[in-house]
């Protein structure tokens, strides 16, 4: 068995991208297993079929409750809501060391001495800025960062240690109920959690290499040169460049995240972009950019709104009642949504006391104070 | 030992028994280490400096730059945590290997020379509020409230003199001269929550996770403080730093204002460590000082300072920098005679 695993989780509309990964970790890496936690498997696609990579799917996952986390969040948090318990799951599957990467990201050269790192240490994590930003928005980024999380949640390692086990329990005890953008409370998705861990890990190593996890939220500070197809940055090799926020159908753009950053003025790192853009494509991102996340509806196809999600949340445990929220029988949460579930009076009145004027304003009520 | 070391902290005059206690606990446990307080405030005769347990350095004297314009900029608290990384760097720029700097609400109760003799193998150390996942009642408050405050606590900042850690130095004065506020919507918290970058940007920084340094608040109810022939303990190895963020020796009951529900009587051997503190500032002159004025706090024809002031000249950026000292109030150029008459009564 390989000495390290490395793993990613998409849906459908990131398979492209989870392929594309790949395909470069096989070119430069053939000798790893790389698992893709691929949500809304099909059954049929489940069995393995010709992907370049070792399909799991949820089921395959040891997590309680993992219905109520698919209903609690929209497609995007609960995927990240799910490393620290794909994490798990392959270190428990007999993987000394495992690194989780973003779907979004391609491997250009060997990232040998990186994954010495995830291997020697007991946690691995990649800041966004290795070193302080210049340029002259330098302060509006790191308020930015502050926001967000220092370190980028698209690149974890974690070794088999006790300290490693405690620390990906709790954080996804946090993630099951607190993988949100909520910036005033103090947490952002999976990321800010990350910020904690100097203090939580005895023997984590942060990986100061610029070359590694190369994103929009780095680029403005770094020197790029071109030699021949390979790209340098600050006169070292990009090994892995992280693609977070791009867009291919908008492709002038380097990131969602960063509106005025162009991918032209990235000079030499232009061309990376347009490479990666074909690359989704041949690899069929065009056919299944567009599905469709099964979790957004109940068994009977409604969709489920903002708002039902924000009222099962906002019921705390209370939601544990509801053993399959997706469910619409008698005593489900759907019915106690629609008013057909009089005698759930505790429920109703949580609902009522934490999501006020939920069923006269579905759509525009803003989210609960937790 | 041969490296130089210095310690450090930062008071107004309001707070001057604080920085008398932290400086008298230092030197009993470290005598050979020199301690040294810099005043964000003028001494205007208050206080003889040669019956004072530390050495004085003023606040005009560490090379701030633009210094009329910060001490305005921000309050009393804002303003000693701002000049924080200027107070360490003008230290080592001094030549000393090594800066401890303690905010002011600090008891010392153990040898620091452990810690110095780790400071000559990193260029930072730091101390986080939380060493694991907190399982006490109110973990998830507790947690949520570190990531807003700061994961690493301002109150000890040790600081060798490498050129990376001077870098990062650089760094900080420049974030604190303008973002030294608490916006948390925003990212800010004062000075601390800059240090979140710290062991990303600096090589060779160090996060200290010893149970023994930094005891406060915040981590209190995962520490077992024990007594035992006046030598104080944490978890069962040394309590050398104990930090009373928050504490007010009028409410003696309370831990902190910031968990006015947290109790004294509930912390077990801790409570006897707060008791001590208490007694020691009221001896150090707690009553007296906090008496005295904060020489920046008014406007020279003696009207107060006040948060819409601060804000009105924040807002102005680097055109503030036209009124000269915004403290003085004569002439058609000034500050004062600049602001709406709401803003100018009692004058």
């Amino acid at each position: 068995m390989s000495r390290l695993a490395i793993g990613t989780i998409v849906a459908r509309n990131y398979l492209a991208h989870a392929r594309v990964l790949a395909h470069s970790l096989r070119r430069h890496h053939p000798e790893i297993p790389f698992y893709v936690l691929f949500a809304d498997a099909t059954d049929s696609e489940r069995d393995g079929g010709d992907e370049p990579f070792q399909l799991l799917s949820i089921a395959d996952l040891d997590l309680d409750d993992v219905r109520s986390l698919l209903f609690r969040y929209e497609c995007k948090p609960a995927l990240i809501a799910l490393k620290p318990t794909l994490l798990r799951h392959l270190l428990g599957a007999g993987y000394p060391s495992v690194l989780l990467l973003d779907a979004d990201m391609l491997v250009q050269r060997s990232i040998q001495e990186a994954l010495d790192h995830v291997s020697s240490h007991a946690l691995t994590l990649s800041p966004h800025v290795g070193m302080a930003p210049t340029n002259a928005d330098r302060l509006a980024r790191e308020r930015l960062l502050l926001m967000a999380g220092i370190y980028n949640g698209g690149f974890v390692g974690a070794s088999d240690r006790p300290e490693t086990h405690r620390f990906l329990e709790w954080w996804e005890t946090r993630l099951s109920r607190h993988c949100d953008d909520n910036v005033r409370e103090g947490f952002h998705f999976d990321q800010r959690w990350l910020d904690l861990a100097p203090g939580f890990i005895d023997d984590l190593h942060i990986l100061r290499d610029p070359g590694i996890n190369v994103a929009y939220w780095n680029l403005p500070d770094l020197e790029l040169q071109l030699d021949d197809d390979r790209l340098l940055v600050n006169g070292q090799t990009c090994r892995l460049f992280h693609f977070s926020g791009f867009d291919p159908d908008d492709p002038g753009k380097a990131s969602r995240y960063a509106p005025d950053l162009t991918t032209e003025e990235l000079g030499p790192a232009a061309v990376v972009f347009r490479q990666y853009r074909q690359m989704l494509k041949d690899a069929g991102h065009d056919q299944t950019k567009d599905a469709p996340w099964p979790w957004d509806r109940f068994v009977n196809g409604v969709e489920i709104a903002p708002s039902a999600r924000q009222a099962f949340r906002a019921m705390g445990d209370e939601s544990r009642r509801f053993s399959d929220p997706f469910d619409v029988r008698r005593r489900s949460f759907y019915r106690l949504l629609n008013g057909q579930a009089s005698s759930w009076a505790r429920c109703r009145r949580a609902l009522r006391a934490r999501v006020p004027r939920l069923r006269r304003t579905p759509e525009t009520q803003k989210p609960p104070e937790p | 030992m041969t490296a130089r070391f210095i310690a450090v902290t930062i008071a107004s005059k309001p707070y001057l028994s604080l920085a008398r206690v932290t400086a008298r606990s230092f030197h009993e446990h470290n005598p050979e280490i020199p301690f040294t307080l810099v005043l964000s405030d003028e001494m205007d005769g208050w206080f003889e400096i040669a019956k004072e347990p530390f050495s004085l350095l003023s606040v005009n004297e560490i090379g701030l730059r633009q210094l009329e314009r910060i001490r305005f900029h921000y309050s009393p608290q804002e303003f000693s945590y701002a000049i924080t990384p200027h107070v360490i760097d003008f230290l080592l720029a001094e030549g000393w290997d090594g800066v401890l700097f303690l905010k002011q609400e600090t008891l010392v109760l153990d040898t620091l020379v452990p810690l110095c003799e780790a400071l000559q193998r990193h260029s930072l150390m730091l101390t986080p509020h939380l060493l694991d996942p907190p399982r006490r009642s109110g973990a998830l408050r507790r947690e949520l409230d570190v990531l807003r405050a700061g994961v690493y606590n301002g109150g000890v900042v040790l600081v060798a003199n490498r050129p990376e850690s001077r870098r990062f130095l650089a760094w900080w004065k420049e974030r604190t001269f303008s973002d030294c506020l608490c916006r948390v919507e925003e990212g800010l918290h004062y000075e601390q929550r800059w240090l979140d970058f710290a062991p990303s940007l600096v090589p060779g920084a160090h996060v200290i996770r010893d149970p023994g340094v930094n005891v406060g608040h915040w981590n209190l109810p995962e520490r077992d403080i024990r007594v035992e022939n006046g030598r104080v303990t944490a978890n069962g190895g040394p309590c050398r730093i104990f930090r009373f963020s928050g504490y007010d020796p009028e409410h003696p009951e309370r831990i902190t204002k910031y968990y006015p529900d947290r109790r004294v009587d509930e912390t077990g051997g801790a409570a006897s460590v707060f008791e001590r503190y208490n007694r020691m500032l009221m001896e150090a002159g707690y009553a007296e000082t906090k008496m005295w004025p904060y020489a920046y706090g008014r406007f020279d024809n003696g009207a107060e300072v006040t948060e819409a002031h601060r804000s009105e000249y924040r807002r102005l950026g680097d055109q503030a920098v036209r009124f000269g000292d915004p403290l003085a109030t004569s002439g058609g150029q000034s500050f004062w005679n600049s602001l709406e008459p709401a803003l100018r009564e009692d004058g």
